[in-house]
């Protein structure tokens, strides 16, 4: 076994599960008010919220080091949170990446939920909170968990935007992706192998526990 | 005149519909009839507030609930609203005693059993913890009406509750209606469009048609409106609300209204219960005099109280107990037998012409307690 093996798969998993986080809390608002309201500049808004996407992760790296650096937008927030180059800042890179996925897949969660049932529990006295809290969320369950799923798969096989803003560093920051690359442009070959296999274990079992996180209930087979 | 319990007023605009009312409610129980699309939605949507018009204002029980003049609009969750829509609407994540208890926020022991005894009541004691979309249609329906009860509504707003349901269902869930109406004390708005239905059920009623009010008065003025228009192959059914008498042999007695007793063909229900009598307009005959040595069990002493429009061929006839029934008669007829507004006459009917409506479902829980 290659010695700190463990250290670099646990931090994958942290990272990632960190980033999954992160998204959650910020695309299950951003979907709700995307898929119940109408407002000017929507489409726009969407597009550029999808743009992780389709931009090369190095540009998107690029763009967050440039925020989150000492003369970035972000810059002294960063640097008062010694953000970059930690395994925090990893955890910033593979959510950006990971967004799109998570937010697209929140939307249409919510979009199947039928507006009128929020509107039955408004007539039933629910406030707009409750009603999110005790209607809508329950009910987009599935396609919410579904979201966070794919943000935590996307997150851990994140290497491009990573490696820009939380660099390569051993034992700091270096993730599964990254320990990969780095042993590969050592000349290890043989322990870049060893790391490319552990990925195909960790998403192997991350996989089959998201496939029984997103199995239908027994309550839902039911269903029509 | 009595003060209206409910004033709605108000005009709105979406593409080619309009709806423009102006509704002094003054009694309880209101029936809102009209052919689909006509608006009968729209005007309980804004009652409920979930639709906002261009222009109104509606005032409950003399306080004023929302008025695009004052800028005033008490949103919806306050304004303690019972909505039952066509479908239910129940929630489906949660069984049916979840939403039985959706409008509650706590609930204490006493009214915890309060749920068990109206579930019973409703009869869907069986199901309370069945997931709802294993419910039929007609149970889907009780469940969306005890929440509603359940809920502490201030104004019932049955819109078109019975709407998804067969004929059959339908019928045996109106005793249940019946009684929603007799056991509250609410204002109930009840959407229909089955005259029938909202004839057996309401004290009010108005027809709407492409947004406009065109009717609004008793009930019984309102089959002979020639603006109801119905296919003409569609035969009127007269449907009394009544209790179970007597139960023979091979006949049956129910009273219906006040104090009519009416005999069916014997039937599978229990003394006291609450059922609906239908009769079909055309299956009612007319005699001047008394007629004897006749096989018809019915033969009630009536007034003629409104003789047919131009679209119609209902004639409006009064039982001694007040009770109203339309009958169907040729123009022929009429002129023939001389009918005239205020003429006394007998009408007869089959006792195999009145089909009996219980709540079936409601059976169990009935005899429980008697």
């Amino acid at each position: 076994m290659m010695p700190g093996w463990l250290d670099i798969a646990l931090r994958s998993l942290g990272v990632s599960l960190l980033a999954t986080a992160l998204v959650m809390m910020i695309s299950i608002p951003v979907a709700y008010v995307l898929s119940r309201r109408i407002f000017l500049g929507k489409e726009l808004l969407s597009a550029i919220l999808m743009l992780p996407l389709v931009l090369p992760p190095t540009a998107v790296g690029l763009m967050l080091l440039t925020l989150l650096g000492s003369n970035g937008a972000l810059g002294l927030w960063g640097h008062e949170l010694g953000l970059l180059f930690t395994w925090r800042a990893a955890a910033i890179a593979s959510g950006v990446m990971s967004f799109p996925l998570a937010l697209r897949t929140a939307r249409v969660a919510f979009d199947g939920v039928d507006p009128r049932l929020e509107t039955m529990a408004s007539s039933l006295g629910y406030s707009g909170w409750r009603r999110f809290m005790t209607v809508t969320l329950p009910l987009a369950r599935r396609g919410l968990t579904a979201a966070a799923i794919l943000a935590f798969l996307r997150g851990l096989g994140e290497y491009g935007a990573t490696v820009m803003v939380a660099g390569n560093i051993p034992g700091q920051t270096q993730t599964l992706a990254l320990a990969i690359e780095a042993r590969q442009s050592a000349g290890k070959f043989g322990e870049a192998l060893f790391y490319a296999l552990l990925s195909v274990g960790v998403g192997l079992v991350s996989l089959v526990v998201a496939e029984r996180l997103s199995a239908p209930t027994r309550q839902s087979m039911h269903a029509p | 005149m009595n003060q209206p319990r409910i004033h709605l007023s108000a005009k709105l605009r979406r593409g080619d519909f309009s709806l423009e009312v102006d509704l002094k409610v003054t009694q309880r129980v209101l029936g809102i009839v009209g052919p689909s699309g006509c608006g009968k939605s729209t005007l309980v949507g804004i009652a409920a507030g979930l639709s906002k018009p261009d222009y109104g204002e509606l005032q409950f029980e003399g306080q004023t609930w929302s008025s695009t003049d004052l800028r005033q609009d008490l949103a919806s969750n306050r304004r303690q609203i019972g909505l039952v829509p066509q479908d239910g609407l129940l929630f489906p994540h949660l069984d049916v005693r979840g939403n039985l208890v959706a409008g509650r926020h706590s609930l204490t022991r006493p009214e915890a059993r309060q749920v068990e005894h109206l579930a019973e009541r409703l009869g869907i004691a069986e199901t309370l913890h069945r997931s709802v979309s294993s419910l039929s249609g007609g149970q889907r329906q009780r469940v969306a009406l005890g929440r509603a009860l359940l809920s502490g509504a201030r104004w019932l707003l049955l819109d078109e509750p019975l709407g998804a349901l067969d004929y059959v269902r339908r019928r045996s869930l109106l005793p249940l209606l019946r009684r929603v109406v007799d056991t509250t004390d609410v204002p109930l708005w009840f959407v229909s469009h089955d005259i029938a239905e909202v004839k057996s059920l309401c004290d009010e009623v108005i027809v709407l048609e492409r947004g406009r009010i065109v009717f609004q008065g008793k009930p019984e003025d309102m089959a002979a409106s020639a603006t109801l228009s119905r296919a003409p192959e569609e035969r009127y059914e007269n449907l009394l609300s009544g209790s179970v008498e007597q139960l023979g042999e091979d006949l049956s007695s129910v009273i219906v209204g006040a104090n009519a007793r009416i005999f069916t063909r014997a039937v599978n229900v229990a003394v006291n219960q609450p059922v609906f009598v239908s009769i079909y307009a055309d299956d009612i005959m007319i005699a001047l005099n008394r007629p004897i040595g006749l096989s018809a069990r019915n033969v009630l002493p009536a007034q003629i109280t409104k003789l047919p429009s131009t679209h119609s061929s209902l004639v409006t006839i009064r039982l001694e107990d007040g009770t109203s029934l339309q009958v169907q008669l040729a123009s022929s007829t009429i002129a023939e037998l001389e009918l005239q507004m205020g003429k006394q006459v007998y009408v007869l009917f089959k006792a195999s012409a009145c089909r009996l409506w219980a709540d079936s479902l409601d059976l169990q829980a009935e005899w429980n307690h008697l």
